[in-house]
């Protein structure tokens, strides 16, 4: 898109670098999905043991789920943890956006949260046409099927952290009204 | 030269967005409640209204929000903003219409009569038995604003609530959750150009006795009001028509949005109302300073701008009819330059 | 800028040792607007104008309600303190710069001294909410200020330490055990505050979960008089402290292009040919700033007593 500089849409820029844990953290959570998330949360984990704090781990196999059982077990266990805590999330970015949600759901804070991003693979795109999420192996600006509605839609670089899911809208207005006779 | 035509409420009342004869995005708020004269006549005098579209829109907006509940959202710890919301725009109203309508506190107990639209309710802040509706949902059926409610905390923004039935492309049910930055996000230039963090550093020291207010503007291909992302495949294609069919120019829509920017007394959280008005390019053409300016406007307008908006196809034509209105316009334009000057 | 232009009347004066209770009413019958938990008001004295926290409910007031602590070396506190019913005061609307987090799933308010002030409209706005909360209070032992008040609305949920050495253990005991999306809200004396702010950060928390009350900084402060010369029309025009150059000029009948009065739409930017600009407005980059040869007129003003302007 003209104009539109990458850096300030609501697609965030995930950090190259899994960094280092933060000295501050008085308990940590730690997740990670997939082959390479579950390598940079056991980096994370032997750095926080030499600090000897308290951690909880949620990890999942070397295959990334579609729907993450850590994420799961992660917003439980944040549901009973105490200001201090910081949570450490590395995956897929599907599965990094539903952690988020669920800590921030839980009352975790940004400046809480690091997060580190294996791929961009997979995305959940929403499809405000007929209200439904559709998982697909997309970038911003491909086409796909709307799992609900079947239409073709572009996905937007539009992202709602809450929903952890891009915008899609119809690609194609007109071959769309020829299609379906749908009328103004 | 006869006697000057009478000019009808709707355009006399309309809110011309361009005060100068090129257009950019600019951090654009002015106090609210300052009558602003145009060519036509007057807007602003009051921060909400209703005007002769009002029954038809609140109308329209039960009927939306009947057939796609998404389009309004509440939440728990947006209730205290959402009893603000509805006093300010009860007593905004009440302001501007002393005739008709009557907000009254008696102790704990307010008094609305609506007689505009047959409506009286006694009713508790905080108390929705009372009121016998949820309060944003009562607010949104009396005003013919759209309402969003952001929460300020960690330092931003964040749309928690609202009910949006008439947006301009965008989708409540989508942003809801999002910072005022990432609802933002899409919108070219603003971020580099410093117009969405100076908007942002203002919105968050905004106080509760200043309101602002700001106008936006699109152009849509006809007077439907509901353009929400949702229904684009219903709206869609009456734009695209639009570029082909000569024909449809004349029924093409100003669309100017008056937004007001309120800090909420009692809860704190920040209230963004949107309400719109559409102005057909036929009838701005009752006003030829309107359509001079636009056609200026519309000229010099960036690409970038002009893409985002969805008027980069529309230009020329528009451009063309705003000089020789009329079917065909257009086409005639292409083939001859040198066409005497229609009639205005 | 707010400024303190409403003229309220004093209602009842009450005191507890060295601080005054005074109720603000109406003088003209005109309702009172609601505020926001943890608001203040600008009043007028004559040596300054002082920021206050309204103490009484926050919900259509009957008056706004205020304590001032008499201070030796602030002649602002002493005149209030000699004030009687049906004297008037000017004052401003109430400024919010402390104001609840609305999502927050509990409250803690740390409390020190007359520090209470601010606390007492989150506390009764929590009680009504039905939010959960909690009150740490310091302060000297015997009576204080609004303490029967405090206890009187947080039962259980107040703990009372009258030491420094309490104080910290009490607080490191709490501050380690708040539930995830807790705001810590902090009103003392500043030693205080910044005691608690760096004990809460080595116990984890991030500065976006705490807010303390800082009466300054929301509102703009209303600056010294100043003068400009006008190059073009060789003018001269007096600003004084509380009105802006914009305002002064417009009074003068020079008109200014302007929108927002805000400092953001850039709508009002005058060029400065002499004298060194205060700028208070969000519209120049910083190197406009720094070449000093423009301002924003209706917020900024001079660091000297004249500006010469490109008008
Ligand atoms: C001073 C305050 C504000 C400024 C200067 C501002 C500016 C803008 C601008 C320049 C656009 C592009 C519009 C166009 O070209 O048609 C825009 C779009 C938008 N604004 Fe604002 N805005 C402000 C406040 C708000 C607030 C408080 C909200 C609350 C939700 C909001 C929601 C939106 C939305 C949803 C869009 C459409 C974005 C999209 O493409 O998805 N704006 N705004
Ligand atoms: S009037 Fe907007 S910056 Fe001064």
């Amino acid at each position: 898109m003209v104009g539109v500089s990458p850096e300030h849409t609501s697609v965030p820029a995930w950090p190259t670098d899994p960094g280092e844990i933060d000295p501050a953290g008085q308990s940590f959570q730690v997740l990670g999905s997939g082959r390479d998330g579950v390598r940079v949360a056991r980096a994370w984990l032997a750095q926080i043991a030499r600090t000897g704090r308290p951690v909880l781990s949620h990890v999942d196999g070397h295959t990334a789920p579609e729907r993450s059982v850590a994420v799961a077990a992660l917003g439980a266990s944040l549901a009973r943890a105490r200001v201090g805590v910081r949570v450490m999330i590395a995956g897929p970015e599907l599965v990094a956006l539903d952690a988020i949600a669920a800590a921030r759901a839980a009352g975790a804070i940004d400046a809480e949260l690091r997060v580190w991003v294996s791929d961009r693979a997979l995305k959940r795109v929403y499809c405000p046409h007929c209200r439904t999420f559709t998982v697909a192996r997309v970038q911003v600006a491909d086409t796909f099927a709307c799992g609900g509605c079947a239409r073709t839609l572009v996905v937007y670089h539009h992202l709602s952290r809450r929903h952890g899911a891009y915008l899609g809208f119809l690609a194609d207005v007109q071959a769309d009204a020829g299609d379906r006779g749908a009328s103004g | 030269m006869s006697s000057p035509p009478v000019i009808p409420d709707r355009v006399a009342r309309f809110p011309f967005p361009f005060p100068e004869a090129h257009y950019r995005y600019s951090t654009n708020v002015e106090p609210a409640r300052t009558p602003v004269r145009t060519a036509a006549g007057e807007w602003g005098r009051w921060l909400i209204d209703a005007d002769d579209g009002y029954r038809d829109e609140l109308a329209l907006r039960a009927q939306i929000l009947a057939a796609d509940p998404s389009r309004m959202v509440s939440a728990p710890h947006m209730a205290d903003a959402a009893w603000d919301t509805l006093l300010l725009c009860l007593g905004e109203l009440a302001a501007a219409h002393p005739e008709e309508m009557v907000l009254h506190r008696d102790g704990a107990v307010y008094r609305w009569c609506n007689r505009r639209l047959d409506e009286e309710r006694h009713f508790r802040r905080g108390d929705a038995d009372s009121l016998g509706a949820d309060p944003l949902a009562y607010a949104g059926s009396q005003v013919q604003e759209d309402i969003v409610l952001l929460e300020q905390r960690e330092g931003e923004l964040w749309a928690e609530a609202g009910l949006v039935t008439f947006a301009a492309d965008w989708s409540l049910a989508f942003d809801i959750g999002m910072t005022f930055l990432e609802i933002h996000g899409p919108v070219p230039r603003v971020h580099v150009e410093g117009v969405i963090p100076r908007a942002h550093a203002f919105l968050l020291r905004l106080q509760p006795d200043a309101p602002y207010r700001r106008t936006n503007w699109t152009m849509s291909a006809d007077p439907r009001l509901d353009q929400s992302t949702e229904t684009y495949p219903e709206w869609g294609p009456a734009r695209e028509r639009a570029l082909v069919d000569p024909a449809a120019v004349g029924q093409l829509q100003l669309r100017v949005e008056v937004q007001h920017l309120i800090r909420l007394p009692t809860s704190g959280a920040i209230l963004f109302l949107i309400r719109t008005h559409l102005l057909s390019l036929e009838a701005l053409m009752t006003v030829p300073e309107w359509a001079r300016r636009f056609a200026e406007v519309l000229r010099e307008l960036p690409a970038d701008i002009a893409d985002y908006k969805g008027v980069a196809g529309l230009r020329a034509p528009v451009l063309g009819w705003l000089e020789h209105p009329g079917p065909g316009a257009a086409s005639r334009e292409r083939q001859s330059r040198s066409a005497a000057r229609s009639p205005t | 800028m707010s400024t303190p232009e409403q003229r309220l009347c004093v209602a009842t004066i009450r005191r507890t040792g060295t601080v005054a209770h005074l109720r603000l009413g109406p003088s003209d019958g005109r309702p009172l607007g609601s505020f926001t938990p943890g608001s203040h008001i600008l009043i007028q004295t004559p040596a300054s104008v002082n920021a206050y926290s309204l103490t009484g409910p926050h919900v259509d007031p009957g008056a706004y309600e205020i304590s001032v602590q008499r201070h030796r070396d602030r002649g602002g506190s002493a005149w209030l303190h000699q004030l009687s019913v049906g004297h008037t005061v000017s004052v401003s609307g109430p400024v919010s710069g402390f104001a609840p987090v609305l999502s927050a799933a509990h409250h803690l308010f740390i409390v020190g001294g007359i520090g209470v002030t601010p606390i007492l409209s989150h506390v009764r706005a929590a009680v009504t909410g039905s939010r959960s909360f909690e009150v740490i209070d310091a302060h000297r032992p015997g009576p204080a200020a609004h303490r029967d008040e405090l206890t009187r609305l947080c039962g259980s949920r107040l703990t009372t330490v009258t030491d420094r050495g309490a104080l910290l253990q009490r607080l490191t005991e709490r501050l380690a055990d708040q539930p995830l999306g807790t705001i810590a809200y902090l009103c003392g004396p500043a030693e205080m505050m910044a005691a608690v702010r760096a004990l809460a950060d080595r116990l984890g928390w991030p500065a976006e979960r705490i807010r303390s009350e800082a009466f300054t900084g929301v509102a703009l402060a209303p600056g010294r008089p100043f003068r400009v010369r006008l190059a073009r029309s060789r003018r001269r025009v007096a600003v004084a402290a509380g009105v802006s150059l914009l305002e002064a000029l417009e009074t003068a009948g020079i008109a200014v292009p302007h929108r927002c009065r805000q400092g953001v739409c850039g709508e009002c930017r005058v060029g400065v040919l002499a004298g060194r600009p205060e700028h208070r407005d969000l519209y120049l980059t910083e190197s406009e700033r720094a070449s000093g040869d423009a301002l924003m007129a209706c917020v900024s003003r001079c660091l000297d007593d004249e500006l010469e302007l490109a008008l």
